[in-house]
């Protein structure tokens, strides 16, 4: 029993002090009010088991049980409390609260009910203190304040006057006629409950009694008390209240009188002095005794022990001072403030104390001087310019965030009073804060201030000092304004002037993003800068500057932009260029070379480097590197500056055909002609033919044709292309490569003036064709050959000679089948048949005369030989025929009649055949035709084939060729 | 805390070699009731002991006063035969007309459990003789009257002398039952010192004293439980646990005990170890709650039927109510009960009797024997059947109070739990660090052993928890 009595007066312990408790928990307070309410819920079912156990109902158990109850109670309500706020204001108006909190309700109802069922069932219990402690708690958590009260009474009626109940119920009323003011019961209640150190709340409790003695005015009673609760206050045990009392019992001294007592407490406790006088004046001032708290609070600062107590002490202080007009003392106060203040010593209340202090008092003294107040004592104006320059500074100091106005102000003051030259430097100031602080209209009214200021009578340093700042912050504030221009043009002078390069730059620059269309002064200012660069030997800078002309960044004339261009090249290219002068090549290579690898070259100077490079190398006949750097050269190289130089650039291309160095011709040929494409060039073509005729020397077919292709683009002419293809074309044939043949000649078929020329390389096509034996396809092209040639000749074009053979060629097959049809006809008697037989040869032979007549009027040497070759032989092989014939007769006359008509007739064709020959001897002789017959005509003896040397030994053409 | 301690004892007192069964025959035909002490001791002669019950008790009713030495030896006999039990349902005004050193001690112990303890002192303060078989029993009387009437000093020297005086009759006893009292008897005095100590708190000492007895005592077993205590009140709560899970041992499975329980869960609280706590609470809920209902109901149905009492633990030896535990635990327990078994004991001597009465003639004296024997040995089975009864019902009521206990444990738990939550303590557990030895604490006469779950009998009681506190 003796045990469960302790967990008993346990558990009551813990109900009493949980309200505290519970008010401590933070973050994780819902978390641990789940759990608590898991452990609640857990000892209602283990009492409901005792009880079950015990068999009967016992009043310990109930007073438990609602112990229990009216925890889980308090506990949902919190809960509930807590979700009720929550819920949005707007919405929380609409909710039914006594349906949001019925759980809680429910509880602290059983609570109740157990209680009033133990108290009505067991009269005689002897805890029913206890109970009615219940009771009184539930109505107090119910805010039934009187009820709440009557049953703390009851409480303390019914349980043993030294139990803990007894006293806690006596702390509880003596709480509510506290907070009542009814100090005489608190103390008494207070007294009696405090009598034992029964918990850690006695320490608080007894600082309500030693106030409640206060309030009776029992001072002596209430320090005596204050000291217990301090003195247990230390032990952890106890609730800590030493600062409080720390903090009242400093009142309490004061209002007794006992001002060393309260210096001795506080020396023992190892408290400043210096901090409870601060106490003590703080209270006179509440009191309104502010001559006292004046006197308490400088006295307080000779015990001071550190400067965070002075600074408490000063910022009483100076309310006093401002309060009674103490304006020395107030500004050394400010004045310390301030430097606590810097060095970060003042907190956020004290800062906003000196804020108001400083402002007030500045504000104050600015408007008594531009009254003119002071104006007939001079001295008092003087201190008081002072004082007020000082207070604005030390605003400004206090609030960096608006510190441009107290700068604004107090530079206005000096204006006031027309000391400009000191207004000047504090309007400055005020610009430079507006602008950190972004305060546009403060910035805009320093400016003009600051302007007009040095507009007065300011020494020739102030305007020195400043006049670039007021320019800067004028431009600044406005930027395009209508008098900005000129403002830019002065702040650039005065820059200029001071040669402040940089910052003249940044004002020429601001000045072209703010006046783009004044192009006139941009190059004004412009030129004053690249001037100073060049004078000062700035390469790179006037680079950078010649660059952005270059670019068109600054838009300026293009005599400047040729001179400045002039300039930098100039720069660039003096020394090199003089050693190549005097003939110092190798210097003057190196020269180009250093200026070429330069980072800070530019691409103009880079090329001009190259290029010159490639003409020493040329000159000292390094083609190999006179190659590259005037392939360097072309590449940087444009359109209008190669042709400036296509000359030199031709000396090269040949100079390295010369040196067969072909493909390095035909590429060098090859990109100045693409780089001079669409310029005019008066040696386009010429680049475009030597890359051409070189590419086809070096048998680059395909680097020709791509070239040749690309002529019409560049705008070459088909005068220049078409050759050019038909120049790829017979080196196509030369070279036997007939896989592009036909390409090439299609793209030349498209032009017809190109179709006489085209016959010849086709009849090297189809005699190919013939060779492989696509006799077929040959026939084709044979047949487009006759085309090409009569479209010629109908058009009155000239075909070239091999093109006329090439059709004679092909003509000749129909002579030498009419020549075929000829000697297939036999001759034979009867007589009948022999004349029908005669007569069909004649007729034969008149159409291959005609036949042949018109290959001669081809035009083709060869074809009119081989065509008279073959007349000539057919006429003779029919005259031997008709001579030879024996007629199968016996009549002799007949065969002597017949043989001597015979020989009429063939004596005719002989002399046909006669004049022939003499006609083609005559014209092979005349036309100088050079054919592979003309041995049929002019050599008798055939077996022997003359040569000709010429002195040198070469071999000359036989003009009769081989038979 | 501790029951009661209850004492039996056999008394061996030398008798008239003159007195016969003939003997009592004629002075009982005589018809003289006063004469019946003499009828008495002639029945003792014969070793009818129960049988001579209702002579020596008709005797010191009808007497006024008796002054016979011879007389006194007379009864010593009787009740050392039958038991203090069968003189101890006589009223005190009867037993004080005998001087004899048994009635003397029957009236203290009388005294005693009403709590009078200045006249059981007065009952014992005359003179019995060092030699005097009753004597262990009466100085163990006495140092328990001087003990629980707070004169602890004394007490301990009562003690002390107990066990001397214990140990110098047993050295010249042959006797087994006779030995086995008296070295509990002298056991019982042995742990009255650290009684009187734990009584006046200095655990310390109790704690070395208590290993006085030694392990291979009888009566060892209930002791441990003490030391338990012992230990627990020393805060030493890992060797109590120790101690306690002896029990455990197969050896000690008819201790019945329920506290033993309420002191584990005891323990874990004083270790903070609130969920352990409560495991206990829990399973002893689990363990004995349904099979206490049964066990109640089963022993209100027996109402005051002192035979059926009687039966059962023979019947529980047969297999019978091995189903409710608590019941089969208790009966166990009664069954290696000192006092049950003595009671038995001396009952089926009685029945002895019985046969030897048969061999007698068919007289009024064998009528009158029995008489006396029918309703001697009827009281005697009643006052076993009144024994198992009494100690059931307090077995019940022990498990009554060990739910209330636990439960009261149970609440104290949940409200450290509570005032841990409320000073958000808990919820910075960092993890439980169970098993160091680092938190044992032991005396020089203790030896530590390993706790591995095992149980060996030289190192039961021995056992020491090392769990480490978990309070804040």
């Amino acid at each position: 029993m003796m045990k469960r009595k302790m967990i008993l007066t346990f558990c009551l312990g813990l109900f009493l002090t949980n309200t505290a408790i519970v008010s401590t928990a933070q973050a994780d307070v819902e978390q641990r009010r789940v759990e608590l309410i898991k452990v609640l819920d857990d000892e209602l079912r283990e009492v409901t088991r005792l009880n079950k156990q015990i068999g009967a109902k016992r009043p310990d158990l109930m007073l438990r049980m609602a112990q229990v109850l009216l925890e889980k109670a308090r506990l949902l309500k919190e809960q509930e409390n807590q979700k009720f706020l929550e819920i949005s204001s707007k919405n929380r108006g609409k909710v039914n609260k006594d349906d949001f909190f019925k759980e809680s309700r429910r509880y602290f109802d059983q609570a109740q009910k157990t209680v009033l069922v133990m108290l009505k069932n067991f009269k005689s219990f002897d805890e029913k203190g206890d109970a009615y402690y219940i009771l009184a708690y539930n109505a107090k958590e119910l805010k039934q304040d009187e009820q709440s009260r009557k049953f703390f009474q009851k409480a303390l009626q019914e349980s043993k006057r030294n139990s803990v109940v007894a006293d806690k119920s006596r702390i509880a009323l003596a709480e509510i006629y506290f907070n009542k003011g009814s100090f005489d019961k608190s103390m008494a209640l207070y007294e009696e409950a405090l009598k034992n150190k029964r918990d850690k709340w006695w320490t608080k409790d007894a600082f309500n009694l030693a106030w409640s003695y206060f309030k009776m005015g029992k001072h002596d009673k209430a320090i005596d008390t204050m000291i217990d609760s301090y003195e247990l206050s230390k032990n952890p045990k106890y609730i800590d209240m030493t600062k409080s009392i720390e903090r009242d019992l400093a009142f309490f001294y004061t209002e007794a009188g006992k001002g060393n007592e309260a210096i001795a407490f506080y020396k023992k406790n190892g408290k400043s002095v210096s901090d409870i006088m601060l106490k003590v004046g703080r209270y006179l001032k509440q009191q309104g005794k502010f001559s006292q708290a004046e006197k308490t609070l400088s006295d307080a600062l000779q015990y001071k022990t550190s400067e965070k107590e002075e600074v408490e002490i000063n910022i009483e202080l100076i309310a006093l001072y401002e309060k009674f007009g103490r304006d020395q003392k107030h500004l050394e106060t400010s004045r310390f403030l301030s430097s606590q203040f810097s060095k970060g010593n003042l907190n956020s209340d004290q800062t906003e104390t000196l804020k108001f202090n400083v402002e007030k008092m500045s504000a104050l003294i600015q408007q008594q001087l531009v009254s003119k107040t002071y104006n007939n004592s001079s001295d008092i104006r003087a201190l008081k310019i002072s004082s007020a320059i000082e207070y604005f500074l030390m605003s400004a100091l206090v609030t960096p965030e608006t510190s441009q106005t107290a700068y604004f102000h107090a530079g206005e003051t000096y204006f006031a009073v027309g000391q400009f030259d000191k207004a000047v430097p504090l309007y400055a100031e005020a610009i430079k804060r507006s602008k950190s602080n972004k305060d546009k209209k403060t910035e805009g009214l320093a400016i003009n201030a600051l302007m007009v200021s040095l507009g007065k009578d300011v020494n020739k340093k102030t305007s020195e000092d400043y006049l670039i700042p007021a320019y800067e912050g004028f431009l600044s504030s406005e930027p395009r304004g209508d008098r900005s221009s000129v403002v830019y043009q002065r702040l650039f002078s005065a820059q200029m002037a001071k040669k402040n390069i940089v910052e003249a730059e940044t004002v020429l620059m601001n000045y072209k993003v703010n006046f783009p269309s004044e192009e006139d002064t941009q190059e004004k200012m412009l030129a004053q800068v690249m001037d100073y660069h060049r004078d000062t030997g700035n390469k790179a800078a006037l680079a950078a500057w010649a660059r952005k002309v270059e670019s068109n960044e600054f838009k300026v004339s293009p005599e400047y932009a040729s001179k400045v261009k002039t300039l930098v090249l100039g720069m660039q290219f003096e020394k090199v260029e003089q050693a190549s002068i005097k003939g110092d090549k190798r210097g003057a290579l190196r020269g180009y070379l250093e200026i070429y690898k330069s980072p800070e070259t530019d691409n103009e100077a880079k090329k001009t480097a190259a290029y010159n490079i490639a003409v020493l190398f040329y000159e000292t006949g390094e083609w190999k590197q006179m190659y590259g750097w005037a392939d360097r050269a072309v590449a940087m190289m444009n359109a209008q500056e190669i042709i400036k130089f296509e000359k030199d650039f031709i000396l090269f291309t040949t100079d390295l055909f010369q040196r067969r160095q072909f493909a390095e011709s035909a590429a060098l040929s090859e990109k100045i002609f693409d780089k001079t494409c669409q310029a005019k060039s008066k040696n386009l073509k010429t680049f475009f033919k030597n890359a051409n005729v070189i590419y086809l020397a070096d048998k680059q077919f395909d680097k020709s044709i791509a070239l040749l292709d690309r002529g019409p683009k560049c705008s070459v002419g088909n005068d220049v292309i078409l050759p050019g293809y038909l120049d790829h074309l017979n080196e196509l044939a030369a070279a036997s490569k007939w896989g592009s043949f036909n390409d090439v000649i299609k793209k030349l078929e498209a032009s017809r003036e190109m179709w006489p020329l085209i016959i010849y390389p086709s009849s090297l096509l189809a005699h190919e064709l013939e060779s492989i034996g696509r006799v077929d396809d040959a026939g084709k092209v044979k047949s487009k050959m006759v085309t090409y040639y009569e479209t010629s000749m109908k058009n009155k074009m000239n075909v070239p000679l091999e093109g006329l053979d090439a059709v004679a060629l092909i003509k000749m097959s129909s002579l030498e089948e009419q020549i075929a049809k000829l000697n297939s006809i036999k001759l034979a008697f009867p007589v009948q048949e022999y004349n029908k037989q005669l007569k069909n040869k004649y007729i034969i032979l008149d159409k291959l005369l005609a036949e042949s007549v018109a290959i001669a009027e081809l035009g083709s040497g060869i074809g009119y030989v081989r065509s008279m070759k073959l007349s000539i032989s057919a006429i003779e092989k029919f005259k031997n025929e008709i001579v030879t014939f024996e007629p199968d007769s016996k009549a002799e006359d007949f065969v002597k009649s017949f043989k001597k008509d015979m020989r009429n007739k063939a004596n005719d064709l002989d002399k046909q055949a006669q004049a022939f020959r003499s006609d083609a001897i005559s014209k092979i002789e005349k036309d100088n035709i050079l054919s592979m017959d003309n041995g049929w005509f002019l050599v008798d003896n055939a077996s022997i084939i003359p040569e000709y040397h010429n002195n040198n030994g070469n071999v000359l053409m036989d003009k009769a060729g081989v038979k | 805390m501790k029951k009661s301690y209850v004492l039996f004892f056999l008394l061996t007192v030398g008798m008239n070699a003159e007195a016969s069964i003939s003997g009592a025959r004629k002075i009982y035909q005589s018809g003289n009731k006063s004469r019946y002490a003499q009828v008495a001791a002639e029945l003792v002669q014969e070793k009818m002991y129960f049988s001579a019950v209702p002579f020596v008790k008709e005797y010191l009713a009808s007497t006024n006063k008796v002054n016979d030495s011879a007389l006194d030896r007379v009864l010593d006999e009787i009740i050392t035969q039958v038991g203090v039990k069968q003189f101890e349902v006589l009223p005190e005004n009867i037993l004080e007309k005998s001087n004899a050193p048994t009635v003397r001690y029957i009236l203290a112990k009388k005294a005693f459990r009403l709590k009078k303890y200045d006249q059981a002192l007065k009952h014992l303060n005359r003179k019995i003789e060092d030699w005097h078989p009753v004597k262990p029993f009466a100085l163990l009387l006495e140092g328990s009257t001087f003990a629980v009437s707070k004169q602890e000093a004394r007490a301990v020297a009562v003690f002390r002398e107990c066990v001397e005086v214990a140990n110098s009759q047993i050295k010249k006893i042959e006797d087994i039952d006779r030995l086995r009292q008296l070295r509990i008897t002298r056991d019982y005095c042995v742990v009255g010192i650290p009684r009187v100590e734990f009584a006046t708190a200095k655990f310390e000492q109790a704690n070395s004293s208590y290993l006085d007895l030694p392990k291979s005592s009888y009566i060892w077993p209930e002791i441990l439980f003490e030391e338990a205590w012992n230990s627990f009140y020393l805060k030493d709560y890992n060797r109590t646990l120790g101690k306690l899970v002896t029990y455990k041992a197969p050896v000690f499975d008819y201790t019945f005990n329920p506290e033993i329980e309420v002191l584990k869960a005891l323990s874990y609280m004083e270790l903070c170890l609130w969920d352990d706590s409560r495991k206990v609470v829990e399973q002893f809920y689990t363990d004995y709650e349904k099979d206490h209902a049964s066990y109640k109901k089963f022993i209100n149905s027996l109402g005051k039927d002192y035979r059926q009492y009687y039966l059962l633990v023979k019947d529980r030896a047969d297999g019978k109510y091995r189903d409710n535990n608590i019941l089969s635990t208790a009966l166990a327990q009664i069954g290696r009960d000192p006092a049950y078994l003595e009671l038995y004991s001396s009952f089926n001597n009685g029945r002895d009797e019985i046969e030897r009465l048969k061999s007698l003639p068919n007289d009024s004296l064998k009528v009158a024997l029995n008489e006396n024997l029918r309703e001697s040995l009827s009281l005697q089975r009643n006052l076993i059947g009144s024994y198992i009864r009494g100690q059931l019902q307090l077995y019940s009521a022990q498990v009554t109070r060990s739910f209330e206990d636990m439960s009261y444990i149970s609440l104290e738990v949940l409200s450290k739990r509570k005032t841990e939550l409320y000073d958000d303590i808990s919820l910075r557990e960092t993890g439980r660090a169970r098993g160091n030895v680092a938190h044992l604490r032991r005396t020089d006469k203790q030896y530590f052993w390993n706790f591995n779950g095992e149980f060996w009998a030289d190192e039961l009681g021995d056992y020491v928890f090392s769990l480490k506190s978990e309070c804040k």
